[in-house]
């Protein structure tokens, strides 16, 4: 009876079109729940890589030109290396340091001023126009030595963001991966020569996986932070 | 990829993710499909259908391991509420285009699709397809389909009467 009936239904000939119908049925769902699902994941996303890596691109200078015009004058001067720095991202993390200066103690502010001087100095050697670094181009010595900053440095810009460190958040594997994906995502972003999130259709095929692997948990961290 | 990846990309709305994963079964539910509808427009019609309700409704599966359960419950459920929507105008026309090119075929394997379409009732078929295509349980079938394990029971005892009684006449031909 077993095999009997598999065998008797596999004389149901399978219509050629039926993936496309498979295809029509997924995305008319998606664009309905469309909406729903992707802006809150997006916007989740946004938080997070804009907490995560962009704001180091930006914001880093900013801050650097702010804080320390010794280093490059003003932001006037500022723009001449990083083109897409916005006057916007430029007050916003002038805003985000005055709440920095606050909450960090003295001895943390500093620290926290030498490791973005390190970021600084990568993202104008190694950068794009938009301060995003290829870190798979990068020589083994300076990418250790920046990948060590990032490593000390996010749970500040956690704390700027007013979420949980997630270095604390997470397990020190976690945490390793968590870079990564960072590194993955800024990596994929110079690439593309974007400013922002790309969408996962101009990625070329073969970083499509690694891009989402990263997204997906990028996502995953952000909502520990936020307690989900 | 494995099974358990698609469906947590496709629950955080991944939708290529989902079309891989779908596609492992589309042809597991044509087929379920046709056996209660009948006919090639309304089993596409079905496939995309459940496609649809599927992707839709992935964020509640709990346990990525029960995929295919859960997508043959969806199957099953939009079979029969397409029949009951139908139900005034189901043509009892025998014409069955998967049976073209089988006359050398042993007849009596032949009539037994035959008898699976059209004899059978709808719950009767829904077990015997989760039972024997789909290698489910007596205890998975009552939950998938609802009902309880006694009942399962039956409705398979009355099926498979129903089944065999198809072929005793058919030897008697012979």
């Amino acid at each position: 009876m077993h095999n009997h009936l598999k065998q008797e239904l596999s004389k149901i000939e399978i219509p050629v079109e039926i993936h496309e119908r498979s295809e029509l049925g997924i995305n008319k769902a998606k664009s309905e729940m469309g909406g729903k699902l992707n802006r809150f994941v997006k916007k989740r996303l946004a938080i997070a890589v804009i907490s995560a890596c962009l704001m180091i691109p930006t914001g880093v200078f900013a801050y650097q030109a702010l804080l320390a015009d010794n280093l490059y004058g003003s932001f006037d001067n500022l723009k001449k290396h990083v083109a897409n720095v916005t006057m916007e991202s430029y007050l916003l993390f002038d805003a985000k340091l005055n709440q920095a200066k606050g909450d960090l103690g003295k001895e943390e502010f500093e620290q926290f001023k030498d490791l973005l001087n390190v970021f600084t100095s990568a993202k104008l050697e190694y950068g794009d126009n938009n301060g995003n670094i290829d870190y798979s181009q990068l020589p083994a010595e300076p990418l250790e030595k920046i990948k060590a900053a990032m490593y000390e440095i996010q749970p500040y810009f956690d704390k700027l963001n007013g979420l949980p460190s997630s270095k604390e958040v997470l397990t020190a594997e976690e945490y390793e991966q968590y870079i990564q994906a960072l590194m993955t995502y800024e990596t994929i972003m110079a690439q593309l020569g974007v400013s922002s999130i790309p969408e996962v259709d101009i990625i070329p095929t073969e970083s499509q996986e690694e891009f989402l692997e990263a997204q997906e948990y990028l996502i995953y961290v952000n909502e520990k932070q936020i307690g989900n | 990829m494995k099974l358990e990846r698609l469906v947590k990309k496709a629950q955080k709305g991944n939708d290529k993710a989902y079309l891989m994963l779908f596609q492992q079964y589309e042809a597991d539910i044509y087929r379920m499909a046709y056996v209660y509808v009948k006919n090639k427009d309304d089993a596409l019609d079905l496939v995309q259908e459940v496609a649809y309700q599927s992707f839709k409704k992935i964020s509640t599966l709990k346990k990525p391991e029960y995929f295919k359960t859960w997508l043959m419950k969806i199957t099953i459920n939009c079979a029969l509420s397409l029949i009951n929507k139908n139900k005034k105008v189901i043509p009892l026309n025998l014409d069955f285009e998967v049976l073209t090119g089988s006359e050398d075929e042993d007849i009596a394997l032949t009539l037994s699709l035959h008898k699976l379409i059209d004899t059978l009732k709808e719950d009767e078929k829904s077990v015997i397809l989760l039972k024997y295509y789909d290698d489910r349980t007596l205890k998975e079938i009552s939950e998938i389909l609802d009902i309880p394990l006694g009942t399962a029971k039956s409705v398979l005892y009355r099926a498979l009467d129903k089944l065999r009684q198809n072929l005793k006449e058919v030897d008697n031909y012979a």
